[in-house]
């Protein structure tokens, strides 16, 4: 479903250096790394919001270039870091924006927000709200409501949870992980957290100097890291501990 | 917010189309006059002879000196005005006098005269009467025995050709003259700031400030015979009239005229009223209708002062706008587009209006394009402001939805930068309406009518009629871009 080969990118101090990965349809992986190691700029390369300095990207056999970009875009749902809602628009506007803008009907636009809403369990009202009027979990469901609505194949989340407290995040996490499951989306999900990512997606990348150093479950990155960064990393959040709580 | 921008626009327009139909109306004949008494009394003449006989008529006042009487002439901006035999050979032809004038003004400019009006209306120098007692000055000539009297002439006598340069050299003059508005002159001669002013004979405060005027004993000062100056096509557009404003011809003499303006400086008599008057002394009824009150004269300034500012601020929001976005799209485009509009900004108002006479001629639509051009800087910084303001992630967020550059601009970055381009259009607005009093400068009417009228007359009522209904406007424009705001 997606392909991503050899991709190369000089940006700032982002440095990527030739990645290559493959998901399936309907898998979804959770790519992780350090602040700053060019999570968010793999996304954006995805997406057709920046162009690579080498190397290529494939949605479905199609290439990602400027051109194909914007009708390919229909088909990716992306949440921006920090959700990336128009504060001017209330949730509901957010949502169905492109969908309107795209000449959807209203019956059409209508059932598919009421389908979403109880996706995302969101209530009517909240919908008629603008993003200042709801809380940070209540915005992150919208936006994730918004990446949804055109029903891609894919979804793009970049640390979507960033900046909640524990508890909301914790049963997000949850939430998400059944979404991708039951809607048998294709997802890449870019988080820092080690345990989000074994939480959310069936697969872990690592990222390190802009290479995928592994790529398994949690499990495999313990028992067998290929590198001693990923050794580093997954001591940092003691994951023994967490793997004997399952 | 999208219903008010939408509300606002349609407002705007409406209120353009209503307002230009104020200037929809071609005036058949269009009076001009200089900026002093005498020239707007004859002035009101010919536009209540032109009314009477049967032609829309308007009067644009004291729209300046000679050189913009005659450009507006010669461009069809105005149809006639009072001018000088004098003024036309020394300034306007800069020739020697000759019984030739009227057939060269009519082959080679297209302009035609009528007979002299029956006063000659020369420049003279006056010197307070207890002076002229005490220094024994009775004549020009005496003047180079004082050096060190102080001279004060209206600023255009000291540029003339005709003028001071000319009464220099010929009576050898070792004073040194200084520039200034001729009504101030008299007050400045009064508290004896000034020694000498230079007169026009016909002028009222001669007799009211008891002023000595020195004999021209080397006769320097050419004749100024008081006549009308008219384009030739008026003729066709309007005989009766033409017919008419050549019958005045000696009906004027020197006494009446003096006469008339005191009527006006001294006793402050309206000019319509004066020159009503006297067309009936002629034996001419005309009908100037009744005195506009005072309440009639704000609106009618109102209702002028709305166009200028409505107009050009309506097309300021159409151009500035989209180069705004332009701006802000190209930051290489965006800094010389910034730069440009910012340099227009700096221009002094009057010298931009001054520009725009030779291109465009006098009255609203000068006005308007100077209004205009000060208009872009504060729409287009903030439009450009409000677009680059957008969050980075906000405008991904919008492209990664798969909008279009077009559906981006006006679902998203427009509506979110709304406020900021409010508040550019709410600061031209509140400019424009305090710049504009400026246009009476140049015939676009307006409150800053009455307060040139005012200024001539020193009059403080006329000033004020011109001031508050400005400064009341630029609040209530204030006031209602931030009742907007709480919608």
């Amino acid at each position: 479903m997606l392909t991503l080969s050899r991709i190369s990118k000089r940006y700032d101090t982002t440095v990527l250096d030739g990645v290559s990965l493959d998901v399936a349809a309907g898998d979804s992986i959770a790519v992780i790394g350090a602040s700053g190691c060019g999570k968010s700029t793999l996304l954006r390369i995805v997406n057709g919001l920046v162009a690579p300095d080498a190397g290529s990207v494939h949605i479905d056999g199609q290439p990602m270039t400027s051109d194909t970009a914007r009708k390919l875009r229909r088909r990716i749902g992306y949440v921006v870091q920090g959700g990336g809602l128009f504060p001017h628009l209330t949730a509901a506007g957010n949502v169905t924006l492109a969908a309107r803008v795209f000449g959807w009907p209203g019956d059409k636009i209508a059932k598919r927000i009421s389908e979403l809403a109880e996706l995302v369990r969101l209530t009517t009202a909240q919908l008629d709200r603008k993003p200042d009027e709801l809380s940070g979990g209540q915005n992150q469901r919208v936006a994730v409501m918004r990446a949804l609505m055109l029903d891609p194949d894919l979804l793009l989340m970049d640390e979507p949870l960033a900046g909640l407290d524990p508890m909301v995040r914790a049963s997000l996490q949850r939430e998400l992980r059944e979404l991708f499951v039951r809607l048998a989306k294709t997802v890449v999900f870019v988080t820092h957290d080690l345990v989000e990512a074994d939480v959310v997606a069936d697969r872990i990348a690592l990222l390190d100097s802009g290479k995928i150093v592994q790529q398994g479950t949690l499990r495999e990155l313990v028992e067998s890291p290929a590198t001693r960064f990923v050794g580093d990393f997954v001591q940092a959040y003691r994951v023994p501990s967490v793997l004997a709580d399952r | 917010m999208r219903r008010a921008y939408k509300l606002m626009v349609v407002a705007v327009v409406a209120l353009t189309f209503v307002l230009t139909s104020a200037f929809a109306p071609r005036e058949s004949v269009v009076v001009g006059s200089k900026l002093f008494t005498e020239a707007v009394i004859l002035g009101e003449v010919a536009t209540l002879l032109a009314a009477s006989n049967g032609a829309e008529a308007v009067h644009r006042r004291q729209l300046g000196g000679t050189r913009v009487l005659w450009n507006a002439l010669l461009n069809g901006d105005i149809d006639v005005y009072a001018e000088y035999t004098g003024t036309l050979y020394e300034e306007i032809l800069q020739t020697n006098p000759s019984p030739q004038l009227a057939a060269t003004l009519r082959d080679s400019l297209g302009v035609e005269m009528t007979g002299p009006l029956g006063f000659n209306n020369t420049y003279a120098l006056g010197v307070r009467a207890e002076s002229a007692r005490n220094l024994g000055l009775s004549a020009i000539s005496d003047l180079s025995a004082h050096p060190e009297l102080r001279f004060g002439f209206s600023n255009e006598f000291v540029d003339r050709n005709d003028g001071w340069p000319l009464l220099r050299s010929a009576y050898r003059l070792p004073q040194q003259a200084r520039g200034m508005d001729h009504d101030l002159a008299y007050r400045g001669l009064a508290a004896g700031d000034i020694d000498v002013m230079d007169l026009y004979t016909t002028d009222a405060e001669i007799a009211y400030y008891n002023i000595a005027v020195l004999e021209d004993d080397a006769r320097v000062f050419p004749t100024y015979n008081a006549i009308y100056v008219f384009r030739a096509d008026l003729a066709t557009r309007a005989p009766a009239f033409v017919d008419a404003l050549r019958a005045l011809s000696g009906t004027i003499p020197e006494s009446l005229m003096v006469s008339m303006n005191r009527s006006v400086k001294i006793d402050g008599e309206s000019e319509s009223m004066v020159a009503q008057r006297y067309l009936a002394s002629i034996g001419i009824a005309v009908d100037a209708g009744e005195e506009r009150s005072r309440l009639a004269r704000i609106a009618l300034r109102t209702r002028e002062h709305l166009v200028l500012v409505g107009i050009s601020l309506f097309f300021a929001i159409l151009v500035s706008i989209p180069l705004g976005i332009w701006a802000a799209r190209s930051p290489r485009v965006g800094v010389v587009i910034l730069g440009l509009v910012g340099v227009l900004y700096t221009i002094p108002s009057l010298a931009l209006l001054a520009f725009m006479i030779p291109l465009i001629g006098i009255g609203g639509p000068p006005a308007m394009v100077a209004l205009f051009l000060y208009s872009l800087l504060p729409i287009v910084r903030n439009t450009h402001a409000g677009l680059t303001g957008i969050a980075p992630r906000l405008s991904e967020s919008a492209e990664a939805l798969g909008l279009s550059a077009f559906e981006k601009l006006r679902h998203v970055e427009l509506p979110l930068s709304a406020r900021s381009i409010v508040a550019g259009i709410k600061t031209a607005a509140v400019i424009n309406v305090g710049t504009a009093t400026l246009g009476a400068l140049i015939g676009a009417g307006g409150y800053g009518q009455p307060i040139l009228t005012g200024i001539r007359l020193d009059d403080v009522g006329l000033i004020l009629e011109g001031a508050v209904p400005a400064a009341l406007l630029a609040l209530l424009v204030q006031g209602l871009f931030s009742i907007k705001r709480y919608h």
